[in-house]
């Protein structure tokens, strides 16, 4: 058998083995396994899992996601996410799906420190279900906006995945960081629209509560919440002023969370064990699924199966537009099965002299588009890697009425994928300005 | 990429090779549009292939997409890859004899001189360390330089200037009385820009790779404190696989690359870099005055007698090993002026 | 029998999470610290790098387990809940077995993989600690989620054998 239908039957097996309920991580790294084993041999594939598993589990850059989700965990506990969203409720729970809405508002800020999708989908899921159930907003739009709502940690600066690109391409990773900012608010608002349209034809989605004066907004804001408003300023504040880098801007908050939490009497041991009984078994959910996603990954490489799609879109009989228009659709194709990072990092070699050698589209502009294109992948269904972590912050939300929010969300991203292509202004015009080009 | 037979005898070889072509995995780091990729690897390959009468190809996974950079020897080992390139400096200690060719305190005029030293040196020492693999050449970034947000003049402007820098570079800065800090290659950027870290320690092609230019103002060469070492190697039952002729074939095209791309691949990529960072970018180009430079070299001279010691007991000549780098460094210095 | 060793694999894990909770906070610490160290008096913790990725890959390694034990670790179970129960026990069996012996040999990969580390003296870049006994740290960790996994098949086995 040739490595191409080795690859593409390797695919069939692992679907198979998702409907056997078998744990995705482990179907994962069995089939990379496997694949890899019938391509090289036995020994070299035992050997590459070994590797892969240590290296993704003893990762520096990774570990960042371990320390957002106790910051985000320690926020539940120490009940400082319930008055965060008392506050909200308070300032926009009188609209329709006004907490949903501030969620987003929130993820895009978040996105301000943290620059992995993953970290921000974990952190957020873990603040902000538990408060938009108690609520009574819909599991379904719940779960899915904050899985979608974790892309905008990777829009917006700053971003392992522009980092990537700019390296893979040679590009400017300051000008790619200063082009997925309009973006992101871009993509910001078009998920608060597609919420707004949710809530507005079906409002037991997100129940609009009652509307709080203004001396009941402020005086909402006492019981830590101030604090944690100082710390999450802060935050921002020491990745600006260069006191700490976007790695160690996870350990900063969790520590500023946690010192908030103790000096406020807010958190007693209990809750600090709880808080770390589920980060532990989150972020082990996590890292065991990154790494069989780099098994995977290893193994639809030498498959070549990337690699041959991309050389064939390439070589299209077709307009630019329309050659761009397939590329986009085999992102989202492979999407569905590749994680973000491995995706770029396989893909990315032969598309980028075609889209900016060849049809003179402009590198900054298809990092962008790129980005968006790939971050739809983590949300698409089978192997959707923020939907899991917030099926893994929400044990007992079933995967498929997560799956089943996603759809508006995917149309949002669509959306806002057209604008920008329309309009590739959206994403040049800050970096250009910044240069004066 | 089905493994041969191993125990082919040369008389049925060739009959055999003919219908058979032998496809080699080659893992490598760099992006696919770096000069390693476009430049070497590439028409290395090619060059091969040729040589080889079409029997050996070559597929290049650039961009760690068969294998993560600190990997890559260990997998050319269990035959994950069945080349490999990458730094000898991940794998801290696996290679204690080739850390001489990356000693702070022994000058190098260029990436030339420094690939010629580390390749002759290797074949002379012939080290336990690199004969579980076949070695088919090294190369190097040749010297590195501070590239700072700074003025870097004087060792007077380097006390507590936080540098990153990891490993070897680390101590080196330890011992000149600036403040090292260990991050990757990758948090650099956005460590300079925010000004976590004033300074980065590295070949003048990073300032273009990594767009550190965007991040730093200041250029001051130290052709004397850093370099770094790659290795192109093949897995050993592979190699042992091919037929005497295809090996020799194959080795004739090493050693043509090494001499006329390899050796000076980064020589051309810090030219093009250091010239783009001062004509573009308007960094300013510091020249340290040579008494200023011997102070410096002064001062990172225990690391090599720390060298010496350390090979000593494990049971190496210390001192020869060192010597030997040193005039060949001499040797090259003055032959490639 | 089989209940004496659920309670084993449940104190086990238990016991392997809590250090993996004391990883995280260390990982914490020395962030922190290096942060501190190096804003205030220009000192940073130099190995800091180093330790985060052992911290974090003991964490990891050690909280498998009790990830397992809770059924945390995500799969798709709308399809099989659809089938009749005892199809669902032979499935679960089936992909309990499988999940078994493949951990089991990446574990025992994983210590081959330390055990040449260890052999040729490979240590972190710049804090020269040596890297193999954190690679048998996440060796025992995936030994000890095939214990949970067992205790899983002795289960999904007994709903195969109940009427
Ligand atoms: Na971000
Ligand atoms: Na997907």
């Amino acid at each position: 058998m040739n490595p191409f239908s080795l690859g593409v039957l390797g695919i069939i097996v692992f679907l198979v083995l998702l409907m056997l309920r078998m744990p995705i991580a482990y179907a994962m790294a069995l089939v990379g396994f496997t694949g890899f084993a019938l391509l090289s041999s036995a020994s070299a594939s035992f050997s590459m899992v070994a590797k892969e598993i240590f290296n993704t589990f003893s990762s520096y850059s990774l570990s960042v996601i371990a320390m957002f989700v106790w910051m985000g965990f320690l926020a539940f506990y120490s009940g400082i996410g319930t008055r965060l969203y008392v506050f909200a409720y308070k300032l926009m729970g009188h609209l329709p799906g006004g907490l949903a809405v501030a969620t987003q508002l929130a993820c895009g800020i978040f996105g301000a420190i943290c620059g992995s999708n993953t970290a921000t989908a974990a952190t957020m899921g873990a603040i902000a279900l538990p408060e938009m159930e108690k609520y009574q907003y819909d599991t379904s739009l719940a779960t899915a906006s904050i899985a979608a709502g974790g892309v905008l940690g990777v829009l917006i600066p700053p971003s392992v995945i522009f980092i990537v690109y700019g390296m893979a391409t040679e590009q400017s990773i300051g000008e790619l960081f200063m082009a997925g900012i309009i973006p992101g608010i871009l993509l910001m608002l078009a998920y608060i629209a597609t919420i707004l349209f949710l809530t507005l034809r079906n409002p037991a989605l997100g129940p609009a509560g009652p509307k709080a004066s203004w001396k009941e907004r402020a005086s909402s804001l006492r019981g830590g919440l101030f604090e944690v408003l100082v710390v999450f300023a802060l935050s921002i504040g020491g990745l600006f002023a260069g006191w700490f880098t976007p790695t160690e801007a996870g350990a900063v908050g969790a520590a500023g969370v946690l010192a908030v939490s103790l000096l406020g009497k807010h958190l007693d041991w209990t809750g600090f064990k709880k808080s770390l009984y589920d980060t532990t078994r989150t972020t082990a959910m996590i890292m065991l699924m990154i790494a069989g996603a780099m098994i995977f990954g290893r193994f639809m490489a030498i498959s070549r199966i990337p690699f041959e799609l991309a050389s064939w879109a390439g070589s299209l009989p077709l307009p630019p537009f329309a050659i761009v228009g397939v590329i986009l659709l085999i992102y989202l194709v492979l999407g569905c099965f590749i994680d973000a990072l491995a995706l770029i990092l396989l893909t990315i070699p032969i598309f980028y002299p075609v889209v900016v050698k060849t049809l003179g589209y402009d590198p900054i502009w298809f990092g962008v588009i790129v980005v968006m294109v790939v971050a739809m992948g983590v949300i698409t269904p089978p192997v959707g890697m923020n939907v899991y972590i917030i099926k893994g912050v929400a044990p007992d939300v079933p995967l498929e009425v997560i799956f089943r929010g996603i759809w508006p969300f995917l149309l949002a991203i669509i959306f806002s994928l057209i604008i920008l292509i329309a309009f590739p202004s959206i994403a040049t015009f800050l970096p250009h300005l910044l240069h004066g080009v | 990429g089905k493994t041969s037979p191993t125990s082919t005898t040369p008389k049925e070889a060739p009959k055999k090779s003919q219908t058979q072509t032998i496809e080699l995995r080659l893992a490598h780091f760099w992006p696919s549009t770096h000069p390693a990729e476009v430049e070497l690897v590439q028409p290395w390959s090619k060059a091969i292939e040729e040589a080889t009468g079409g029997k050996v190809k070559i597929v290049s996974y650039p961009n760690q997409t068969l294998l993560q950079a600190d990997s890559i020897y260990d997998g050319v080992l269990n035959g994950i890859a069945d080349i490999g390139i990458s730094c000898f400096s991940y794998t801290r200690n696996g290679f204690p004899v080739l850390e001489v060719f990356e000693l702070p305190g022994i000058t190098y005029e260029s990436s030339r001189v420094a690939s010629t030293v580390a390749w002759e040196g290797i074949k002379e020492l012939n080290p336990k360390e690199v004969q579980d693999s076949k070695l088919m050449m090294v190369l190097t970034t040749g010297p590195g330089d501070i590239y700072s947000k700074v003025p870097v003049r004087n060792l007077q402007d380097l006390k507590g200037l936080e540098i990153r820098a990891t490993g070897l570079s680390a101590k080196t800065l330890q011992a000149l009385g600036a403040t090292p800090v260990a991050m990757p290659q990758s948090d650099a950027y956005e460590s300079l820009s925010k000004g976590v870290v004033k300074a980065n320690l590295g070949p003048v092609e990073v300032l273009k790779g990594w767009k550190q230019a965007e991040v730093t103002q200041y250029l001051t060469q130290t052709p004397f404190l850093y370099n770094t070492l790659f290795f192109v190697t093949m897995n050993l039952d592979k190699w042992n696989s091919l037929d005497p002729e295809t090996q020799k074939a194959i080795e004739k095209v090493n050693e043509k690359f090494f001499k006329e791309v390899a050796a000076g691949l980064w020589d051309k990529q810090n030219d093009e870099a250091l010239k783009w960072a001062v004509d573009e970018k308007g960094m300013e180009l510091i020249q340290l005055p040579a008494d200023e430079a011997q102070r410096w070299i002064e001062l990172v001279k225990p690391i090599q007698d720390d060298f010496v010691k350390r090979m000593d007991k494990q049971g190496f000549e210390g001192a020869k090993i060192l010597n030997t780098a040193k005039t060949l460094a001499d040797k090259y210095n003055k032959e490639f002026k | 029998m089989a209940k004496k060793y659920n309670g084993f694999v449940a104190g086990l894990s238990q016991f392997l999470d809590q250090i993996a909770g004391l990883s995280l906070v260390a990982v914490m610490l020395v962030v922190v610290g290096n942060v501190l160290m190096r804003a205030l008096f220009k000192h940073p913790i130099l190995g800091t790098y180093d330790y985060v990725g052992f911290l974090t890959a003991t964490a990891i390694g050690l909280a498998l387990a009790h990830c397992a034990l809770q059924n945390a670790h995500i799969a798709v179970d709308f399809v099989v809940e659809r089938l009749p129960r005892k199809t669902r026990a032979l499935i679960d069996t089936a992909t309990n077995s499988v999940a078994i012996t493949f951990w089991g040999f990446a574990l025992w990969n994983l210590a081959i993989y330390a055990g040449t580390m260890k052999a040729n003296g490979i240590v972190a870049a710049t804090s020269q600690l040596p890297v193999s006994p954190f690679i048998y740290l996440v060796a025992f960790g995936l030994f000890s989620l095939c214990l949970v996994l067992l205790s899983h098949l002795g289960e999904s086995l007994r709903r195969v054998a109940a009427r």
